[in-house]
């Protein structure tokens, strides 16, 4: 028996050595038109040996078994198989298909055909992908994926995005639940890194990621190096990368060179952007307090002056502070190959001008990715990237350009921001920046050298089986550089300061696999993966912060009184078994299993080995109980359970002392205990989901439906649990708390419109609910942010959802209506609190329409957001000073809706004048502080002209001009700028907040494409 | 060439799986962090609980000085008209950065036979104890700090607190009495620079104070008490409890008075506080007055402070914005934990209590003694304390002396420290002891016209304790157990 087996696999292994071989050329053509077919594979069965077909449509393989058969695929078309039988030259004609047959790139940048997958997963197209004009990935996923929701962290070149995939699944506001981001299978980081900005004292930021809205580090790609990003969203999906693919994962898949002639590309891109929606000023009051104009010595600093007279000037600032950003990109690239090597480069400049003056972004990439067959097994690939960027950020937050001009008076204006003398002009000295000042004198500037890559062995070891390694690095440095001179409040008190700050980060991953598939009988089949990889991560942050410049005017780090050491970083080292076995039977049933134990450094020596399994099954119904037919041409049903294990942050495990912030005092140092205990015991968390979806094609194309249904449920997290402070600690970490994330993903296409005009569209729409199922033991409130001086709460109570925010409400008589004061006023309950609404919306969708007839497209996204509650914290301060238009509303009677303390109707009445505004009364109650921000918007409107190619001639391949407009119409009912903007930057889970950060604007882009 | 891809392929391989089967890969030192110390020496925990008594201190005042009507809200119905508060930041230094770091030094400071540490941590202790329980009443100590063997301290007794001060006041001063310490205090002492002998006058003054607030409970004996651990306790005002920032490290009253430069506007004196000093209540202007506040109106020859709760109704400021700052907001104002003053004026009050409230000489030198250290440390000048101690008003003759001459002037002294609310609480908010006391306007509508007793626990210990909250939560109008 065993000497049969080994006999079998010789045979196998040297199947290939016994045939005879010839070079294959030929031609791919539509059967319907003749057209060439631009890019298909054409692969010889079991030999593997592939080509693609060139611009012309043609393919060329050497070394190809006489007696094998061509395999031949294109997207669109039917597949086709053709014996070569000895033939030089083969002319293959493919019949469209009735049924769009996806091949999708998974884990590890494995290819699967999509009906094999028995879970949800997500693919768009480069061409679907650059439709908006995006710099930065995130950005332009918007209104595309179901079950993804996507939050910008501001309107400023190069500011940070951040993207959730199926849910918050932490506990916890400060955890990133961002997905695993894989190029080409290189792992590269997403990171949003804060560092530390705020002064020693002075600042009344609870921490630094609200202070600049710094790039998430998804940015630096080059969008036109993109062929095509798969979003994996459940946990089957992810399995075999496990916990880091937690929350899901984008595998990015780039452009390749392929056999044939180099080709050459140019793409060109101008933009201008503006201020899209903004806040009404108020022009009925002039400037003053008490009804009385002001004028120095007296504070000038709110609008609660007389009646404005004809006379009077008001500048409408929170509009004209804002100027036209502008925009440039230029990207080229060249790939081309001959039958054993292909290789791409390309190289891109971007540089954006936001509409903050003094706010950029320049991102310079260079990118080689070769591949080279060294003999009929051995296939060697290899790619670099190199970045460099420099982002100059508005500051943000409290005490910033945003803060001090919801505050500024419309009756100054703000762009006058110098004296002769070229010191600050400023009205409102002594209480708050001129923003226009602050802008021009104090952004942060990041600088950021990059660097990924990987080299890659293929290996077939026989024509079933391969073996694959990969080596892959992620390397990157930011320099940054923050200024606050003495003359800005922020720096006053600690008489101006620097901060230098170096951030290095650092990731190599081995990952090993062998792949391969035997039969098992002649309908069931089986394709095996193993693979093993080993991660290292390791980041560090180096800074000194100066207070107190020497010389004035000299803003350097060698020009400081005081310094403060910045020191940080840490070392994650994880390695993992993986496994996964496919059954497939006959061409209808595939059943895969998966399995992976993780060892990792952040855990307890005893519970640092931890495994996690998966199933999934997909069932192609067309294929077996109901054969296609005019009506159904596809239908699949799947499902699929995985549990995946998590471990912890580094360094969690027992206790530290630390330097005492601030010190050494004078010249005495110390130390401190810190409030943060780990548990000695620390297990792993997992994170179970379940998921079933159904996948259909109708009328022959006409319809395609997608849909899926999880429900996902992260227990035993680790986390820092908040616990008595009276224990000596504020908190603790430990395995606590579940949260159940429940979700529908729909997703629908339409042809409407087939033959030479041509319109689709594709639906996509989400609904995904948080619930805190368990709280950790004893424990009655998380609480993520607390804004506005209490005035708007984003925390967590075992039963409700994650996203809730809670405000005051009035204080109410059994009788439910509010309380009036003798002073004519309601008064406000700050004894507790009330739930008033949620930061996540209750739905999300979007509707691409993609209209074309001959070289024209025109393409249009519409999106929509349902629910998802914001708090503007920078309105409130422009109803404390009265420069909104609904503080209009002053010196009338009103007669407040209520009662009086024994129940009886209220019957005073109460003027509304500054007071009303200014107390913490109404700019205190939740519904002025808590908003609806559901919305309805354009998202982009793009419309593209390819050139013909009787007007190009032969040199060009193609010549693509088009016109990109995004964010063209918006609608909500939020008062305040446009409230996708978030203010807690992007890589927390602190959302619901925005006012206090560059708006997001609308624009419009001209691109150009050119391909030689 | 294919022979050594092929090696070199496998080399990697194996590369890698020697690599994770190596337990040094994941293990060892990989998950601590080397950018902190699972051990800190005696010398860098003593100044971390020094500092963070006086923030602690600092934290409170905000709200307990205006409660007192020291200062009040620029805002109406403010902390100045009796609102809740929580001292959530007062709690948090006591809980996380004092009581785990002055265990750490105690335990640290016995393992090596170096009482004087020891005996430091203690008094520290003891003093954040006895603010801590003037906030709240019931506080955990015996439960805190436990290693997690408990993640829901309980909270003792007021009495258990009294109890617990006393017991760390007399351990501190046998330690500080030992003749030897293996590791000695020096310059990391950054309130008395390793002077030990001050250590221990501290420790026997802050005895007095709190055996002031028990003498009712415990009996008259108590007076005698009392006056011993005086004459042991500070006897000068160099040597004050008290932490002096520099401009490195910014104390929290300067601050505030920086604040004031850029618009962020949160207190100013209170009308109670200024009219003690302007001569409106006492017929005579406290030469102390120019030095603490900054006329806004020149054209002014009376200084105002706020009306309590009403916000308005001052000229006053705590600084000018240029040169000008209050004493107690200058760069190098002490934060002031217990004084020589402050001992004259509980001198005073225990000699009148021990003689039935009726003075004696003794009592009316303390009473004297304690505005003239108080007026030195300021800065006034001696022929300015000659004229003011002299004033008919105050000069009031050793016979005419009574319990409000002594609780005024301590409370002018006590201007900006905690302790000032002990003095008013323990006299019933009476007016017939502080001249001017009265409710403020907007007074706290959930006090019923009473007067505000405590504060409220804080807000994580509500959602993380709370049970023990539940169990130890009174009306803010509740008097504590020490006072009853």
């Amino acid at each position: 028996m065993k000497q049969r087996f080994i006999l079998l696999v010789l045979v196998l292994m040297g199947w290939n050595a016994w045939a005879q071989n010839l070079t294959v050329t030929g031609k791919v053509t539509s059967a319907e038109d003749g057209s060439p077919l631009v890019g298909a594979t054409v692969v010889v069965k079991g030999a593997n040996l592939a080509a693609f077909t060139d611009a012309e449509g043609n393919f060329r393989i050497t070394n190809a078994p006489a007696d094998g058969i061509l395999v031949v695929n294109y997207t669109g078309f039917e597949r086709k198989e053709v014996p070569i039988n000895g033939q030089s030259v083969v002319e293959l004609a493919l019949s469209p298909s009735n049924v769009l047959q996806e091949v999708v790139i998974t884990s590890f940048g494995i290819a699967r055909e999509k009906k094999v997958l028995g879970y949800g997963s997500q693919s768009l197209s480069s061409e679907n992908l650059l439709q908006s004009n995006q710099t930065n990935l995130v950005n332009a996923l918007q209104g595309k994926v179901a079950g993804v929701v996507i939050n910008s962290s501001a309107g400023a070149p190069g500011a940070g995005a951040s993207i959730n995939i199926r849910g918050i699944n932490s506990l916890s506001g400060e955890n990133d639940n961002q997905p695993l981001i894989v190029v080409d299978g290189i792992i590269i980081s997403n990171a949003t890194d804060v560092g530390n900005v705020l002064p020693s004292a002075g600042s009344n930021a609870v921490n630094s990621n609200e202070q600049f809205m710094n790039s998430n580090r998804l940015a630096d790609l080059n969008m036109d190096d993109i062929e095509s990003v798969n979003v994996l969203k459940g946990a089957a999906a992810t399995a075999l990368y496990g916990q880091r693919a937690a929350n899901g994962a984008l595998i990015i898949t780039t452009k390749k060179g392929r056999e044939g002639r180099t080709s050459v590309n140019y793409n060109f891109s101008y933009g201008i952007e503006d201020i899209d929606k903004a806040p009404r000023i108020q022009r009925t009051y002039y400037q003053g307090f008490n009804g009385l104009v002001r004028t120095p010595p007296a504070t000038v600093f709110w609008q609660y002056g007389p009646p404005a007279l004809e006379s009077d000037v008001f500048y409408d600032h929170f509009r004209e502070f804002y100027v036209t950003g502008k925009n440039m990109n230029h990207s080229l690239s060249f790939s081309g190959g001959n039958a054993n090597s292909t290789f791409q480069s390309s190289f891109s400049y971007l540089n954006s001008d936001g509409i903050v003056v003094n706010s950029n972004f320049k991102r310079a990439t260079a990118r080689l990715a070769a591949t080279h067959r060294m003999n009929k097994r051995l296939t060697v690939g290899a790619q670099i990237n190199y970045n460099n960027n420099e982002q100059t950020a508005p500051p943000s937050g409290d005490k910033s350009v945003f803060s001090s001009l919801w505050f500024w008076s419309p009756s100054f204006d703000v762009n006058d921001y110098l004296n002769p003398d070229g010191s600050q002009k400023n009205p409102f000295a002594g209480i708050i920046d001129n923003p226009r000042y602050m802008a021009e004198r104090s952004p942060q500037v990041s600088k950021l050298n990059r660097i990924f890559g990987d080299i890659n062995l293929n290996y077939d070891i026989t024509p079933w089986l391969k073996a694959r390694y990969q080596l892959t690095a992620d390397y990157y440095n930011d320099q940054r550089n923050r200024i606050v001179g003495p003359d800005l409040d922020l720096g006053t008190q600690v008489g101006g300061f620097i901060v230098e700050q170096s951030i290095e980060f650092r990731e190599l991953n081995s990952n090993f696999f062998l792949m391969g598939h035997r039969p098992i009988t002649q309908d069931l089949n089986l394709h095996f993966t193993l693979g093993n990889a080993i991660t290292e991560i390791k980041s560090d942050l180096l800074g000194v912060r100066g207070e107190r410049f020497i010389a004035a005017g000299f803003f350097n780090i060698r020009n400081a009184t005081n310094y403060f050491p910045l020191r940080g970083g840490s070392l994650r080292r994880l390695v993992g078994v993986f496994g996964e076995a496919r059954f497939e039977f006959k061409d209808f049933l595939f059943l895969t299993f998966t399995g992976r134990n993780d060892w990792s450094s952040t855990l307890p020596e005893q519970n640092r080995s931890y495994f996690y399994p998966s199933a999934s099954l997909s069932y192609v119904l067309t294929n077996h109980l109901l054969p296609e037919n005019r009506v159904l041409s596809y239908l699949k049903l799947r499902g699929s359970w995985a549990t995946v294990g998590k471990d912890a942050p580094p360094y969690r495990i027992g206790n530290y002392f630390s330097p005492v912030p601030g010190f050494p005092f004078g010249t005495v140092g110390g130390f401190t205990r810190d409030n943060n205990v780990g548990n000695f015991n620390l297990q792993p968390e997992f994170t179970q989901e379940t998921e079933v979806g159904v996948e259909a094609n109708l009328l022959n194309n006409f319809m395609s439906i997608e849909a899926n249904y999880f429900v996902r449920e992260s227990r035993n997290q680790i986390l820092s649990v908040p616990i008595s402070t009276a224990t000596g600690y504020s908190s603790y970490t430990t395995n606590a708390g579940v949260i159940t994330n429940r979700g529908v993903e729909l997703l629908l296409g339409l042809n409407p419109i087939r033959g030479p005009f041509r319109w689709s569209i594709d639906f996509n729409w989400t609904r995904i609910r948080g619930k805190v199922t368990e709280m950790p033991p004893d424990l009655r409130t998380i609480t993520y942010v607390s804004a506005l001086g209490g005035r708007a709460v984003l925390r967590i109570e075992e039963g409700g959802n994650v996203g809730d925010l809670y405000g005051y409400d009035w204080r109410r008589h059994e009788n439910g209506q509010p309380i009036i004061g003798a002073n004519g006023l309601p008064t406000l309950e700050t004894a507790q609190y009330v739930k008033v609404g949620n930061a996540l919306p209750e739905w999300l969708g979007g509707m691409n329409n993609t209209f074309s007839y001959k070289g024209f497209t025109f393409n249009v996204l519409l999106e929509m957001r349902h629910g998802g509650d914001v708090v503007d914290l920078g309105e409130n301060n422009a109803i404390r000073n009265g420069t909104i238009w609904f503080t209009e509303e002053r010196d009338m009677v009103v007669r407040w809706k209520g009662v009086n303390a024994d129940g009886t109707p209220n019957e005073t009445t109460t003027i509304l004048n500054q007071d009303t505004y200014r107390a913490f009364g109404i700019n205190a109650h939740y519904s002025y502080v808590i908003q609806d921000a559901s919305w309805f918007r354009v998202r982009n409107a793009t419309l593209s002209y390819r050139l013909p190619k009787s007007l190009i001639g032969n040199r060009l391949s193609h010549v693509q001009i088009g016109i990109t407009g995004r964010n063209l119409f918006l609608s909500t009912p939020f008062r305040g700028y446009d409230p996708e903007a978030l203010a807690f930057g992007s890589g927390t889970n602190l959302i619901g907040f925005t006012g206090r950060n560059t708006p997001i604007t609308r624009s419009f882009t001209l691109n150009v494409s050119v391909g030689f | 060439m294919k022979h050594t891809i092929a090696h070199n392929l496998l080399y990697f391989i194996g590369a890698a799986l020697v690599w994770s089967s190596c337990n040094s890969f994941l293990g060892e030192d990989t998950n601590i962090d080397p950018n902190r110390t699972s051990d800190a020496p005696l010398n860098t925990l003593a100044p971390t609980i020094m500092f963070y008594s006086a923030e602690a201190t600092q934290k409170a005042s905000v709200v307990v000085n205006s409660y007192v009507q020291h200062i009040g809200s620029v805002t109406a119905a403010g902390l100045d008209a009796q609102n809740r508060s929580t001292f959530a930041a007062t709690w948090d230094d006591i809980y996380l950065n004092i009581l785990p770091n002055a265990n750490e030094i105690i335990k640290k400071a016995t393992a090596t036979n170096s009482p004087h540490y020891a005996g430091i941590a203690k008094v520290v202790l003891a003093y954040n104890l006895g603010l801590g329980t003037s906030l709240w009443e019931n506080i955990p100590y015996s439960e805190a700090d436990n290693q997690l063997t408990n993640l829901q301290p309980a909270y003792d007794p007021q009495e258990s607190i009294y109890n617990a001060i006393l017991r760390l006041l007399d351990e501190a001063i046998e330690a500080l009495n030992s003749p030897t310490t293996v590791f000695k205090p020096g310059a990391d002492d950054i309130v008395y620079k390793g002077d030990i002998a001050k250590w221990r006058k501290a420790a026997y003054s802050l005895k007095a104070r709190y055996l002031l607030h028990l003498a009712r409970k415990r009996g008259t004996g108590t007076y005698a008490e009392i006056l011993d651990a005086l004459s042991k306790g500070i006897s000068s005002n160099s040597e004050d409890f008290q932490l002096i920032y520099n401009d490195r490290n910014l104390s929290r009253w300067h601050q505030v008075a920086l604040a004031n430069n850029t618009g962020n506007f949160t207190t100013n004196f209170s009308a109670t506080f200024i009219n003690l000093m302007n001569g409106t209540l006492q017929g005579v202007v406290d030469p102390r007055l120019p030095l603490h506040a900054f006329k806004t109106v020149a054209a002014d020859s009376i200084y105002y402070g706020m009306r309590p709760g009403a916000a308005t109704g001052s000229n006053v400021r705590y600084n000018n914005g240029t040169a000008f700052f209050g004493w107690q907001f200058a760069l190098t104002a002490p934060l002031q934990m217990i004084t020589y003053s402050e001992c004259k004026f509980i001198e005073a009050e225990a000699r009148m209590l021990q003689n039935g409230g009726s003075p004696t000489p003794e009592a009316y030198a303390a009473y004297q003694e304690g505005i003239r250290a108080n007026m030195l440390k300021i800065g006034v000048s001696t022929t300015d304390i000659s004229a003011f101690l002299s004033h008919p008003n105050i000069d009031v003759g050793a016979g005419n002396l009574t319990l409000s001459h002594v609780i005024t002037e301590k409370y002018k002294a006590l201007f900006l420290n905690p302790e000032a609310w002990n003095d008013l609480r323990r006299y019933d908010y009476r007016s017939d002891i502080l001249p001017g006391l009265a409710l403020p306007e907007n007074h706290n509508p959930d006090l019923g016209g009473q007067w505000i007793q405590r504060g409220h626990y804080p807000d994580s210990e509500a959602a993380r304790n709370a049970d023990n909250v539940a169990r130890n939560t009174k009306d803010l109008t509740a008097k504590m157990w020490i006072f009853e």
